[in-house]
């Protein structure tokens, strides 16, 4: 059965049989995307045909989203250390709906425990090793990784620019050091594989700035207060721009992209609202206000409850951290849709949630930047 | 060659189908009206005496899909759990056939429009693939290895962490 006839049209075999129908890319691609990712990746070393097959972009346009996140092992029992730094997870692909560590051990540092994972940003993670100038972006799925020359000065806080929605190229955004409306920053560019310094102004005070940062599409999202807002950087060019809020944050408020729109999602008090920023009127519009105690499951407080992550595409579905599980709920059916779980006993804590293109794990984005580190 | 229809429902006119190779075969119109192609060739009143010709469609697999839209026209409305039961295992059943087998019921449902079973059908070969080796699946499906062992040795780097296994995890500290 040549499964991938529709690919053999060049082959020359595939004109001896008139009465011989091949499948069509439809029906291929329906057979490709319910492969769990990694199948999809070992079937491109199959044959020529096949490999054609996966690399298809109509094809890794309809492979479905990959879950990743950064979690805290929320763990008391001293026997075994407790507490730790930030991990890395993903959901399982294989339908149990399971969620996995996914071990930075394959990482070429002396000691296991120095990794430190300083940011996450759609499936890639920013990590260094502690008394040294070095940072090192690592897929950990496919366990590739890049190390990065070193930066000109040590950096206050370091973030990692990536969103392979629109590129595959990444930037590593350091700030060096901060004025009362502005800071110093080094940025890298995977692009050029260089460092370059740049003054960046806020528009808002510095100390007005909330940890809280958000990348689309070359440009990071900052919550601000005083006022209110949202501070637009542009990683390229370095202007900035302010957003007002829709209303005045409470507690806990996220900024989100889902069908190339911002969103503003305020789950703080009982209500989870999402506020959609509309492209050409620059004004916000409310599009869901859910009590949070419709979507909160198995007996958990509503205060328990943490929003994670807008869907990319659809966003009426919502990502949430409830303990101890994530939960992807459909805020206009007002039903939860899927679940996903820890191995039964682990008590981890979910901070961010991304959903990835798992097509982004068929590229060879780091595997070229592992090979000019080879050169140098 | 008929399918059973014993169990169809009884206000149907029977529609005769042909096959590629020319033979001929009947089945209630409910379960012609699975078809999305049979069905548009019933309204527009192109099923006759002589047999809808199906240009495409060897017999091997046309009498497999005869049984299959018999049996779920049949059972269209109105399940019962132990119905649904019954049909799930009937397809379960009904798609363990040899890879030759399932290429066919790829193609013939999808030219066809039974989406029931084109579903089941692209599933099936889905879980074939799944979990294997490049190697096994080129033994399930009879596809010769054109790679030079250099482009092999490369494709097969560039994707080899597809083929490690997950660890359990285990602390960093």
């Amino acid at each position: 059965m040549a499964i991938l006839k529709s690919c053999s049209i060049d082959s020359d075999t595939s004109f001896a049989d008139e009465s011989e129908i091949s499948l069509g890319d439809d029906l291929l691609s329906e057979i490709i995307v319910r492969l769990p990712f990694k199948s999809v990746a070992r079937s491109s070393c199959v044959s020529k045909n096949w490999r054609a097959a996966v690399s298809d972009d109509y094809l890794r346009r309809r492979l479905p989203l990959h879950i990743t996140m950064v979690y805290f092992p929320d763990d008391d029992d001293p026997a075994t250390g407790g507490g730790g730094g930030p991990r890395f997870a993903c959901a399982a692909d294989d339908g149990s709906h399971r969620l996995e560590d996914c071990d930075l051990a394959f990482l070429p540092f002396e000691e296991r425990a120095a990794v430190v994972v300083c940011d996450g940003r759609n499936g890639l993670l920013l990590c260094r090793s502690p008394g040294t100038p070095e940072f090192y972006v690592v897929e950990p799925v496919t366990r590739r990784w890049a190390a990065l020359p070193s930066p000109a000065k040590e950096a206050t806080l370091s973030m990692l620019a990536f969103d392979p929605s629109s590129s595959l190229d990444y930037r590593v955004v350091n700030f060096t050091g901060w004025r009362d409306r502005g800071a110093a920053v080094e940025v890298f560019s995977s692009e050029t594989w260089t460092w370059t310094v740049h003054d960046l102004e806020f528009g808002v005070p510095a100390s007005s700035l909330s940890g809280f940062m958000h990348y689309h599409d070359g440009a990071v999202y900052i919550l601000a207060s005083e006022p209110d807002c949202v501070v637009c950087l542009d990683v390229a060019g370095f202007s900035s721009a302010v957003i007002d809020l829709p209303e005045p944050m409470d507690g806990d408020g996220h900024v989100a992209h889902s069908g190339g729109r911002l969103h503003y999602v305020s789950g703080g008090g009982e209500l989870l609202k999402v506020w959609e920023l509309d492209n050409t009127s620059r004004q916000w519009r409310l599009k869901h206000a859910v009590r949070v105690e419709d979507f909160v499951q198995g007996g958990c407080r509503g205060d328990e409850v943490r929003f994670l992550a807008l869907h990319p595409e659809k966003d009426d579905v919502v990502y949430t951290w409830s303990p101890w599980k994530v939960v992807e709920y459909d805020l206009r059916k007002k039903t939860s849709c899927q679940v996903w779980e820890f191995r039964k006993g682990e008590r981890n804590r979910v901070v961010k949630t991304w959903l990835v293109p798992s097509s982004c794990y068929l590229s060879d984005f780091l595997a070229h930047l592992s090979r000019e580190m080879l050169i140098n | 060659m008929a399918a059973a229809t014993d169990d169809a429902g009884d206000s149907n006119e029977m529609i005769r189908v042909v096959s590629s190779d020319g033979e001929h075969f009947e089945m209630p119109e409910a379960a012609a009206n699975l078809s999305l192609v049979l069905r548009h060739m019933i309204e527009d009143d192109c099923a006759d005496a002589a047999g809808i010709p199906l240009a495409v469609v060897a017999a091997k697999p046309l009498a497999k899909i005869v049984d299959y839209c018999t049996k779920h026209a049949a059972k269209s409305s109105g399940l019962t759990i132990e119905e649904a039961e019954e049909l799930k295992r009937f397809d379960a059943e009904f798609i363990e056939v040899d890879t030759d087998m399932l290429y066919d019921l790829l193609v013939a449902a999808d030219f066809m429009g039974v989406e029931g079973l084109s579903k089941l059908a692209v599933q099936r070969t889905a879980d074939l693939i799944k979990g294997k080796t490049p190697e096994q699946n080129r033994e399930t499906f009879g596809i010769v290895n054109d790679f030079t062992p250099e482009e092999e040795e490369e494709i097969c780097k560039e994707n080899e962490w597809a083929f490690q296994i997950t660890k359990p995890p285990s602390r960093l500290c």
